[in-house]
């Protein structure tokens, strides 16, 4: 069984950077959410969240989907069925490390 | 991102963000508390409640609701609610549907009017009973629905029953029910406080 350190090795960082895991969790309760949407949830100026966006698709966490609603351009993002996977196991990895840590006991000072 | 995201407020204002969207009950609340003012203030024998307050109220209201759900849209981003069940379309009209009980409550206020002015309100036992729901599934988040059950089961059991401005004590509580709802989805994300819109995107 891997210790509580083997796990924090193994933390995905695509997944564990706090924006990226902001708009992970985002978007494993909805559909679907637009850009707006994840720039207003998640704080990011717009450089940022398309960057993150960006790495995240790349990965096959997230699928973007553009469209017209009218004449108004809207940019979509969803959780692939990889990302939701991948999100699962991280919270999986944090949840072993966290009871690992309790577990700890710290050295007392001599 | 200057500080750690909250991912619980994250992951609940995002999965109730068409029921979040409190501006449409605040609307509804102030139109029905405009309504009753300028009911108490025609002469006695021309006081219908449900002409005066509740019809116009409604309607007008209904307008304005499609309104605010638009303004959402475009100020707060999209983010269409799940499918009720695999292979199901999304439920985009749910954005407006939260407030469909209360309109149901309403009417059966009007309804009942007509035969038995005064007593129960079956609009406060809709929003006493919304309410409860609300908290029972949302309570760690949305703890004001609790006081707003309360305060609304007095009208719902017919303990406050006058026809004066006291009825507008549903109305007051919907919209303060919205006000704070409202603060919940504008606090949720750094990026709420500010004005952002579509077109700048």
């Amino acid at each position: 069984m891997p210790t509580p350190f083997e796990h924090l090795a193994a933390l995905n960082r695509l997944v564990h950077e706090p924006s990226r895991l902001a708009i992970l969790t985002a978007l494993s309760v909805c559909e679907k959410a637009d850009f707006l949407f994840l720039l207003n949830i998640t704080g990011l100026t717009k450089g940022n969240l398309s960057s993150h966006l960006s790495k995240l698709e790349q990965a096959g966490l997230v699928a973007i989907e553009k469209k017209f609603e009218g004449k108004q351009p809207i940019t979509y993002a969803m959780l692939t069925l990889e990302g939701r996977e991948a999100l699962t196991e991280h919270w999986k990895r944090l949840e072993h490390i966290r009871k690992g840590a309790r577990a700890l006991k710290p050295l007392k000072a001599t | 991102m200057s500080m750690a995201p909250d991912l619980a407020r994250i992951a609940f204002v995002t999965r109730r963000f068409g029921e979040l969207q409190g501006l449409q009950s605040v609307s509804l609340g102030a139109g029905l508390i405009l309504g009753v003012l300028s009911w108490s203030l025609l002469p006695e024998e021309f006081r219908n409640p449900f002409q005066h307050i509740v019809f116009p109220a409604a309607i007008g209201m209904l307008g304005l609701i499609v309104w605010i759900a638009w303004y959402y849209r475009r100020s707060f981003g999209r983010v269409p609610p799940m499918p009720s069940r695999p292979g199901a379309g999304p439920q985009d009209s749910r954005e407006i549907l939260h407030v469909s009980p209360m309109y149901l409550g309403l009417t059966a206020d009007m309804a009942k009017g007509f035969v038995y002015p005064g007593g129960p309100s079956p609009a406060a036992a809709v929003l006493a009973g919304y309410s409860l729901w609300i908290l029972v599934r949302d309570g760690r988040h949305r703890w004001h629905y609790g006081m707003v059950a309360t305060w609304a089961t007095p009208f719902a059991l017919g303990i406050v029953v006058r026809l004066d401005p006291a009825v507008a004590g549903p109305y007051v509580l919907m919209l303060v029910e919205g006000l704070l709802d409202y603060r919940l989805t504008r606090t949720a994300g750094p990026g709420f406080s500010k004005e952002r819109h579509a077109d700048a995107i």
